[in-house]
């Protein structure tokens, strides 16, 4: 069995004891988020800024985006976050093999969610819907939506990068559980990364409207 | 491995519920979904704006799946440590705080500051492809 050759965790020797380094971890994790959120919630003042200024642009560019695809997106990050807090659930009860299940299956819906975006991508760029001196869209008669184009792609760009990340964070916690045991008191590393990846979903719940459907 | 005492880090999961969140956002995502493609337009009132009114839904959908999300699978529901939740929340309140400035801000430039439209319409790249094809020479 490959569970008897894993190691125990260990508390790092600048911390006193397990209580001491889970809840510092988890504090500055959480120290982390809300610097995220504040990231992110800039953005999403800007995106409403935008679309108050100009709702013509909003209005005339939204349609060239695809909902369909969005909610298929919304989909795939949702249930991520589901399997990726099966996956702290299983840390928990000590089930190594089905704690990889679900990281698996959580990357593999990441995966699904940049393929969906990098085809957005491509038509976009197929016709010519980009930011800026980029643009050279036809059929508009608003003449900023050059601007809605430079939003989605700065917003949805910064989300996709943290999807990667979110992905890298997955494939460490794969590493990690083929050497150290996770037990009800050390599942840490699942546990955060489940975090990080709700954060990624929670940003996308405000993006996916604020760009596909209201315009 | 000393513990000190019986100490136990987090929250226990519990697959049950974490299931029910799930179902629960996927009905919330479907309803917002449903918002977007009610066909309001047909409906005859005109004493009511009705694409606000839909706006105002798709937002208050999207809010409460955040507080799902941050609640249940980032766990804030479960954190025992009440600093860990205060300092997430207000960013929150700052955020409100930032919009409310941004509100005033738009509200009220126009007022103070009439160059204020001059300056936010930026030139468009149509514009000025526009602009070239009416001044170029007729063959």
């Amino acid at each position: 069995m490959a569970s008897t050759t894993l190691q125990e965790h260990e508390v790092a020797h600048h911390f006193d004891d397990l209580e001491q380094e889970f809840e510092s971890q988890k504090f500055g994790m959480w120290l982390f988020m809300a610097s995220e959120i504040m990231m992110f919630g800039a953005l999403l003042v800007g995106g409403l800024f935008l679309l108050y200024l100009h709702p013509d642009a909003f209005a005339e560019s939204r349609p060239h985006l695809d909902w369909r695809l969005g909610a298929l997106n919304t989909f795939f990050l949702l249930t991520g976050g589901f399997t990726m807090a099966r996956a702290a659930g299983f840390a928990q009860q000590r089930e190594q093999g089905k704690v990889r299940t679900n990281l698996i299956l959580s990357l593999l819906l990441a995966c699904g969610f940049l393929v969906v975006k990098t085809i957005e991508y491509k038509a976009k760029f197929h016709h010519g819907l980009l930011p800026g001196h980029a643009f050279h869209g036809e059929g508009f008669t608003s003449l900023h939506a050059h601007i809605f184009f430079g939003y989605y792609f700065v917003a949805t760009g910064l989300h996709a990068l943290h999807v990667l990340i979110g992905m890298g964070l997955m494939i460490w916690c794969l590493k990690v559980s083929k050497r150290v045991q996770f037990t009800r008191d050390y599942y840490t590393p699942v546990e955060f990364a489940g975090m990080y990846w709700a954060l990624v979903d929670l940003v996308w719940v405000f993006l996916f409207p604020l760009l596909y459907l209201v315009g | 491995m000393e513990h000190g005492h019986d100490y136990q880090p987090g929250h226990t999961y519990n697959f049950q519920i974490l299931g029910r969140v799930y179902a629960g956002l996927l009905v919330l995502a479907a309803l917002m979904i449903g918002f977007f493609l009610m066909p309001i337009e047909r409906l005859p009132i005109d004493w009511l704006d009705l694409h606000l009114i839909k706006r105002l839904l798709i937002l208050a959908d999207a809010i409460t799946m955040v507080g799902i999300i941050a609640g249940f699978l980032m766990g804030l529901k479960y954190e025992k440590t009440k600093l860990n939740a205060v300092i997430f929340l207000s960013n929150f309140a700052f955020l409100t705080i930032f919009l409310l400035f941004v509100m005033a801000d738009i509200g009220m430039r126009g007022a103070m500051d009439p160059s204020f439209t001059k300056q936010l319409n930026w030139k468009s790249p149509v514009t000025e492809e526009n602009n070239k094809m009416q001044e170029a020479p007729a063959p």
